[in-house]
């Protein structure tokens, strides 16, 4: 049974996401959250895993952050076996075109899956969320573009409560066919369970879209 | 008697409205003869413009047709609330 997936709407490791972290970390069963600040390759990733950092400690974890920031990073054979012992995965935000670029079709993303599939508990915030889905919103002016499909036929809007409201509409325009759009405030998680089924918690609010309407978390595939 | 607030959703064509209130069920309407037997509903549909209704726990999101002025529509949808 594959482990608890949250697709955060970014203000990852912020007052207001302690509620889903707990969670996480007992859905998890491990005291150390292994951070990939890949989306934040060129923002400084190293205060993003100090900013994880001290958040989980508050909560009574550890970090460790995996510095895969480049595509030979992806096939680092010390970052695989980081992956494959990690309970906790938490996928940083920054920018979802680089961090497809890194991850798709490596063999780092395939570790990644075969974790969240035997059991680990997955999340990621923003752009880690906007790429765990597919198809994936493109950052630059909300045209729909390719994920990596761990979640199918759901698009992520990160950011719902400060969103551009023209990429939004682009969005909304080009997502027909039943596929759900997904508006996750910040410090708000979408959690998708071991069984399947979803919820919301968090600080701000999840709505589910389908063809402009919504329709709430039971729209969403099991 | 409840309120609601209106305030932007990421759908540029929906309008969530916070309550005051906790709605005891679900609402889920994409046309005014779906919502016929509705008080609340059925009021915000008389309003031309409305396209569905849905409504949660302690919102409701109100979708507009294309080009449609949300003016009447929040003016409907907070005169109704005053019944729920």
């Amino acid at each position: 049974m594959s482990g608890t997936l949250a697709l955060v709407g970014g203000g990852e490791w912020t007052d207001g996401c302690e509620p889903f972290d707990r969670d996480l970390l007992e859905a998890s069963g491990a005291d150390e959250v292994l951070v990939l600040p890949t989306a934040a390759a060129y923002e400084h990733p190293d205060d993003a895993v100090a900013t994880a950092h001290r958040w989980f400690e508050g909560l009574g974890a550890t970090v460790r952050g995996l510095m895969v920031l480049r595509r030979p990073d992806a096939d680092d054979d010390a970052h695989l076996a980081a992956i494959r012992d990690a309970r906790f995965i938490y996928i940083g935000g920054g920018s979802s075109l680089h961090l497809r670029s890194v991850l798709k079709d490596s063999r780092l993303w395939d570790a990644i899956v075969h974790a969240w599939d035997a059991g680990a508990t997955l999340a990621g915030s923003s752009a880690g969320a906007m790429v765990l889905c597919d198809p994936m919103v493109d950052p630059r002016g909300g045209a729909l573009t390719l994920g990596l499909g761990l979640v199918e036929q759901v698009a992520i809007i990160p950011h719902a409560n400060t969103w551009s409201v023209d990429k939004a509409r682009r969005t909304f325009d080009l997502a027909t066919g039943g596929l759900a759009v997904v508006g996750i405030d910040e410090r708000t998680a979408l959690v998708r369970d071991p069984d399947g089924g979803w919820h919301a918690e968090g600080a701000g609010h999840v709505a589910v879209w389908k063809d402009g309407h919504e329709v709430g978390l039971d729209g969403l595939p099991g | 008697m409840a309120t609601a607030s209106p305030s932007p959703s990421p759908n540029p064509n929906a309008l969530r409205f916070q309550l005051d209130t906790t709605l005891p069920d679900t609402l889920s309407f994409s046309s005014a003869d779906e919502a016929a037997g509705h008080p609340f509903a059925a009021a915000v549909f008389a309003v031309d413009g409305v396209a569905s209704i849905f409504g949660v726990n302690d919102f409701v999101t109100v979708t507009r047709t294309p080009g449609a002025e949300w003016d009447p529509i929040v003016e409907a949808v907070q005169a109704a609330a005053e019944h729920l």
